[in-house]
């Protein structure tokens, strides 16, 4: 797996903090990437990685935009594109777990309701981290946050459902820990046309109170306890399990994280009950969707976005 | 405003043109990573320090005379050691902690069974220094290659007419066939090393070879039966276990016979084996578990009792005769204390005690000891061995001893490793370099690797071994070790031949992709993958990765995803 020969498209001397997951999800979504990209980003940790003016750690052409707009802003660049006709350049838009399921919703709905040529990676860290650590409306239950010093009193959005639900061509989630899993979603993405979508998990080491080596641990237990499921979503109903995790206790996944340190046996207990019914779930809709609409994937016609199923 | 200005975005927005490496985020931190290969946990539990990780990487990727070539590097023997070695390496495996050990020994096997390579020249200091080495055992044959290998013309005096020792006629067929045996003496015997056989060396013998010869080593093995001191011992029908084993009309004897044999070690499980293969009627083994060695691997206790040989724990008080001839053991019962040190599994007794055992052929194995010979006995001795220091130096300028002849332990590995050590203290003797450094490395630890002395650049040392962490649990699969195919008890007690056979090729290359490769970069690049500020690098042609000072952030998430403990974190130099 010695990938020295591939160019990093991201740069050293960024700003963010020592051990940032999130960097290391954008540096990996880059290199599947390429240089024939041009990105967008908006207000999160990407657009701190991203750096500030006049330097910057994208080695492909960028764009700053607004908090909730980077699905359009993203739509539009591509059209641009498409209008001067460009067709191998691809765009991605990074943007938040706050700039996806609360603020940029619509926005991100709009343009997979029309389905518009780009790539999107949500980039989830689980809060507001940026900001200082707000709730978002992916925290997880009992997780603290500056707005929730009590614990998150509320399950986690289900933000995948929602964008299935829009029948795009492909959804998927993703993790720091699997990077090669991770490269071969955003590779398989490029392949495609439509809106693409990839929910990739990315510890915030100060938000989610772990050491700053602990990012790859920690997101690896989030699979390998099933909190955080690696699969696929082909035009919004063919579900594709991708790891057989080694389902893991939760409590492994919780004990590690200091965003988690007041958390009660019950209510560990009720982590572990919502996982194993969310996983037993994910399977029954893989099996039954397999069943439905078999191995092939469902033909999709991209230039005008429109679906044939 | 015309047109063609307000075309240009940069009027408009401004535009990043310079990079972020600007930025020296290095400052953030003084803690970096450190690249640093270490020895493996079973490598330094291998007492001749075979390099473990190296050959483990080379067969999982299918190249099995690279493997074997690892292995020639610490060890002239590894066809016979991925046999009958007592594996000491797959007790400190760090994969017990998770599923089980690498099978390391058969890998070792795989590694001399499907692999050719050649013996590797370290140097030709030593071409006009002769050495004699008498006795060709595991000891006298590692420190004739060795020696060899740093230049020395070799004279190996052999008294039998074979070489290899108890390898050739100690350890049975059934465990160790000559073929392999013999493969691993011929590759030895591509050096500069004459043979002698036939050739007992005795006191005058010594005095001749010192003379004509820069230094002597004695490995000449403990061949001598310890008595048990217990009334009736000159009985007719008890037979020291060397001597049963060592010849096949007394092995005939046992036919139909009821066979008792007394210790717990590989001599007494091996003697019991080889009766039951003589056809004897009954086969018991009296052992105490107090003061009987013990086999240091449970495989050989297991087949034996698989093949119908019972292991009583008891104490031998006296042989009870008839007509001067063997009939009953009197014994007394163990008491609870006297199990303390005894701690294998399949230890328990497996029949209830009784005071008199019945038999009609008794075979002591309790131990043996140094010849009562001309040669032995003209040096300084204790505990029935040859007095000398950790590098086999005797009080005696140039004799040296290794093996079971000094005081070191009874196993084949450490007979090889005792004579490498001497090798080396004889090389650097003669050639006038010994120093500190190689003092140190030559007494420290019961590990001793000739590479690290001969490897220029930094030493391992050989006290630190890879620590690996819980990432590199999470990140691995549970495996299941791969089986070696093996005969049935009920065929194999029939014959001589070979109980377990060893791995296909393909197996092998599985059963060595379980290694975590503790404590050697194999170039997985997971250390660069994980690092946030694309710091770290292995510059090109080398193995080492290298954060670079400017940008690391001293995070150390490329040393906790450094799954085999090479990278560390610490204070920048
Ligand atoms: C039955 C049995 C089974 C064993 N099984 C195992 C096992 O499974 N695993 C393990 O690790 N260990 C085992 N051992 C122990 C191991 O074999 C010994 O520790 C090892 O062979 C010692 O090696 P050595 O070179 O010191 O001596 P030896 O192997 O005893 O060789 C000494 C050699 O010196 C020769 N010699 C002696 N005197 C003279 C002389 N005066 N002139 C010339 N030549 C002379 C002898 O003929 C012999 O060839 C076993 C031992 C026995 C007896
Ligand atoms: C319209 C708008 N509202 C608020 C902000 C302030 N703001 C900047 S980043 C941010 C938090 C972003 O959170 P998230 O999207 O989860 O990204 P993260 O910081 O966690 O990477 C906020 C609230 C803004 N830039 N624009
Ligand atoms: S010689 Fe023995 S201890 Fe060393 S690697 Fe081989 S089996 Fe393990
Ligand atoms: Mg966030």
């Amino acid at each position: 797996m010695n990938n020295n020969n591939t160019i990093d498209v991201l740069d050293a001397g960024h700003a963010a903090c020592p051990g940032c997951g999130y960097a290391i999800g954008m540096k990996t979504v880059l290199k599947a990437l390429g240089s024939k990209a041009v990105v967008v980003v908006v207000p999160s940790c990407a657009a701190i990685i991203a750096g500030p003016f006049p330097n910057t750690s994208l080695g492909v052409p960028s764009f700053h935009s607004a908090f909730e707009i980077a699905a359009p802003t993203a739509a539009g660049i591509s059209a641009a594109l498409k209008r001067q006709g460009i067709s191998d350049v691809t765009v991605l838009a990074f943007a938040g777990d706050g700039g996806t399921f609360d603020i940029g919703l619509q926005a991100l709905s709009g343009a997979a309701d029309r389905n518009e040529d780009f790539i999107y990676v949500c980039l989830d860290n689980e809060a507001y981290m940026n900001t200082g650590v707000q709730v978002s409306s992916s925290t997880p239950m009992y997780s603290w946050t500056g707005t929730s010093p009590n614990g998150n009193t509320k399950n986690k959005k289900q933000i995948m459902e929602i964008m299935a639900a829009h029948r795009i061509p492909y959804a998927a989630t993703a993790s720091i820990a699997f990077p090669e899993d991770l490269m071969a979603k955003v590779e398989k993405a490029k392949t495609m046309r439509g809106t693409r979508f990839i929910h990739l998990l990315a510890p915030c080491n100060t938000g989610w109170k772990i050491a700053p080596d602990e990012a790859p641990l920690v997101s690896r237990l989030s699979v390998e306890s099933n909190i955080f499921p690696l699969y696929e979503i082909f035009d919004g109903l063919r579900y594709e399990i991708n790891y057989q995790p080694k389902r893991l206790p939760v409590e492994n996944y919780l004990a590690v994280q200091g965003r988690f340190s007041h958390i009660l046996p019950d209510q560990i207990k009720a982590v572990q009950t919502e996982t194993d019914r969310a996983w037993a779930e994910l399977c029954a809709r893989e099996a039954r969707t397999r069943q439905l609409y078999g191995d092939t994937p469902v033909a999709i016609d991209c230039e005008s976005g429109t679906k044939e199923i | 405003m015309s047109y063609h200005k307000f075309l240009d975005p940069e009027l408009i927005i401004p535009i990043s043109r310079s990079s972020t490496t600007a930025f020296r985020t290095g400052s953030w931190s003084r803690i970096r990573p450190v690249f640093e290969e270490k020895f493996s946990p079973c490598s330094v539990a291998c007492p001749t320090a075979n390099n473990i990780a190296s050959a483990m990487f080379k067969i999982s990727q299918g190249d099995f005379d690279g493997a074997l070539a690892a292995f020639l590097e610490e060890s002239p023997l590894p066809g016979v050691c991925g046999r009958v070695c007592n594996h000491n390496c797959q007790s400190k495996c760090n994969r017990n902690d998770h599923d089980s050990s690498v099978r390391i020994r058969t890998i070792e096997r795989s590694a001399s069974d499907h692999g050719t390579a050649k013996p590797v020249q370290l140097t030709d200091a030593g071409k006009k220094l002769p050495v004699a080495v008498i006795g060709s055992g595991p000891a006298g044959l590692a420190a004739a290659y060795h020696l060899a290998r740093m230049g020395h013309p070799v004279s190996l005096l052999e008294a039998s007419e074979r070489l290899g020792g108890l390898l050739a006629m100690g350890i049975p067929g059934y465990r160790l066939p000559k073929k392999v045996l013999n493969h691993d003496i011929e590759r030895i015997l591509t050096l500069d090393i004459k043979p002698i056989t036939n050739h007992t060396v005795d006191h005058e013998g010594l005095e001749k070879l010192l003379d004509s010869h820069k230094a002597v080593l004695l490995a000449t093995g403990t061949w001598a039966p310890t008595t048990m001191g217990i009334p009736g011992e000159d009985l007719k029908g008890i037979i020291p276990g060397l001597d049963f084993l060592l010849d096949s009309s007394i092995q005939a004897q046992v036919k139909g016979r009821n066979v008792i044999v007394i210790g717990g070690g590989n001599t007494a499980i091996d003697a019991s084996r080889v009766a039951m293969r003589n056809g004897a009627a009954t086969v018991s083994i009296l052992y105490r578990p107090d003061l009987d060695a013990l086999p240091d691997s449970d495989d050989e206790v297991c087949e034996a009792e698989e093949e119908g040989i019972l292991r009583i724990p008891s104490h031998p008080m006296e042989f009870i005769g008839e007509k001067g001839e063997i009939c009953s053991i009197r014994c007394r019962e163990i008491v609870q204390a006297e199990y303390s040190n005894n701690c294998i599994s399949s230890s328990k007794p497996n029949i209830e005690f009784k005071e008199l055992f019945p038999c009609d052929v008794v075979i002591t194995a309790i131990g043996q000891t140094l010849v009562a010979s001309s040669l032995h006995s003209s040096l300084q001795q204790e505990y029935g061995r040859i007095v000398a220091d950790r590098q086999g130096r005797t009080a005696r300028k140039g004799l040296y001893v290794a093996g079971d002849a000094g005081p070191f332990q009874a196993t084949v590995v450490d007979a090889m490793a005792s004579g490498k050590r001497a090798a080396v203290s004889i090389h650097l003797e003669l050639t006038g370099s010994m120093d500190e450094t190689s003092t140190a490395l030559l007494d420290s630890g019961r590990t001793f690797s000739i590479m690290d002395m001969f490897k220029t650049g930094p030493k391992r040392n050989s006290d630190a071994s890879a620590k690996i962490n819980r990432y590199s649990y999470l990140t691995a699969s549970e495996t299941t070790p791969q089986c070696s195919p093996t005969i049935a008890a009920d065929e194999r007690v029939c014959g001589f031949q070979e109980v377990v056979g060893g791995l296909e090729s393909k197996e092998a290359t599985a059963e060595a992709g379980r290694c975590f490769y503790c404590g050697s970069c194999i170039g997985c690049d997971l250390c660069a993958t994980f690092c946030p500020d694309v710091s770290m690098c292995q510059e090109s042609g080398k193995t080492a990765y290298e954060a670079d000072p400017e940008h690391c952030k001293g995070c150390g998430a490329c040393a906790a995803a450094c799954v085999r403990g090479v990278l560390e974190m610490g204070e920048e130099q």
